[in-house]
């Protein structure tokens, strides 16, 4: 921990001030665990999720960009069928393409859920 | 110099204005001398589809085919192989039909085809009793096979025409199966050869690459 200025004085200390904890993110930190929870629990917990959240935004990125892919791979097969050494033919890209849309769907809602849900319980805490 | 002795600057709202009829004279004119064949866009009261409403999805972009060369092939399992020039093919009895084009990527067109039946063809040429397929070859090496039984019980035809205008060369010219009731990749543009086989397992183009082969618009898209 950085020494900084505490109160008018300006004497250092190493003690974080009440006001450093008032700055993290939202939600974080702020929740006591619960009587008969242990800390580690309470953290792995929320944080799982937190990570479950960030992974599915990444997974939707991957899956939407995957989507414009076959869609170019029906549309435009004569230059993405040899680009992929004929990976992604135009069947292949459409059949793809096809289950691809609610797959995008499931991983969003779940990315924005959580973070809607961290959202609302930061600002409920 | 004018007459009172002031130098007369060019109006350049006037020059402007001038410049702005010459185009507008310009872009008039072709449309208003136009005397060439104009696409059908509707046909008994039903609607059409424009020719350039055809998307295009060939595998190797448009063929450039010479009427004057060009020979239409009939051969395999046929008594007697034909080679047919366009005015051939052009000599059989033709007729028009508006029919539905649905491509498996999510488009359709309804267009008016003027065209010639296959089965007079193959009537001509004489089909053996052992060919059981018939398979179309394009000029750009597409391919494409539809049953013999099908073919002469339905109203498969060779187009030249569509929407009253003459197939254009991206869409097919000179002929075009129009394989009614199948989706689009069925229809083979730029046929040159019809092929009669009895190689019921022969797959066409896209038939080998994942495509279901009875094409039926009412069927599956993709092979089991």
């Amino acid at each position: 921990m950085m020494p900084h200025v505490q109160g008018q004085t300006g004497r250092l200390t190493s003690k974080p001030s009440s006001a450093m904890v008032q700055t993290r993110g939202i939600g974080e930190g702020r929740q006591a665990p619960q009587a008969g929870q242990s800390m580690f629990v309470w953290l792995k917990n929320e944080r799982t999720i937190r990570r479950i959240g960030r992974w599915f935004g990444w997974i939707s990125l991957a899956l939407v960009l995957l989507t414009i892919l076959t869609g170019y791979g029906i549309t435009q097969f004569r230059i993405v069928t040899p680009l992929t050494a004929g990976f992604l033919g135009k069947a292949v890209s459409q059949h793809w393409h096809e289950s691809l849309g609610l797959l995008v769907l499931a991983a969003l809602a779940v990315h924005v859920g959580i973070a809607l849900w961290w959202r609302w319980k930061g600002t409920r805490d | 110099m004018s007459p009172l002795g002031t130098k007369r600057r060019p109006s350049w709202i006037a020059l402007l204005l001038q410049g702005w009829l010459v185009v507008a004279c310009a872009g008039t004119g072709p449309s208003l001398s136009a005397s060439g064949p104009v696409e059908i866009r509707q046909y008994q009261g039903q609607n059409l589809s424009a020719i350039s409403d055809i998307l295009e999805t060939d595998i190797a972009g448009p063929q450039y085919v010479s009427v004057d060369t060009y020979r239409l092939k009939v051969s395999g399992l046929v008594t007697k192989p034909l080679e047919l020039s366009y005015d051939q093919v052009l000599g059989y009895s033709h007729f028009s039909k508006v029919a539905n084009l649905p491509c498996v990527t999510g488009w359709d067109a309804t267009l008016l085809w003027e065209r010639v039946e296959i089965k007079d063809i193959l009537a001509t040429a004489g089909v053996r009793d052992d060919a059981s397929v018939v398979i179309f070859h394009g000029v750009d090496g597409y391919t494409s096979s539809l049953p013999l039984a099908f073919v002469q019980a339905n109203d498969i035809l060779l187009a030249y025409k569509m929407n009253g205008l003459t197939l254009p060369a991206e869409e097919g010219f000179p002929f075009m199966v129009v394989s009614e009731s199948k989706w689009g990749y069925k229809w083979v543009k730029w046929v040159d050869e019809i092929e009669l086989s009895s190689d019921t397992s022969y797959r066409g183009y896209w038939e080998s690459r994942g495509y279901d082969n009875n094409g039926d618009r009412n069927g599956p898209m993709f092979q089991p």
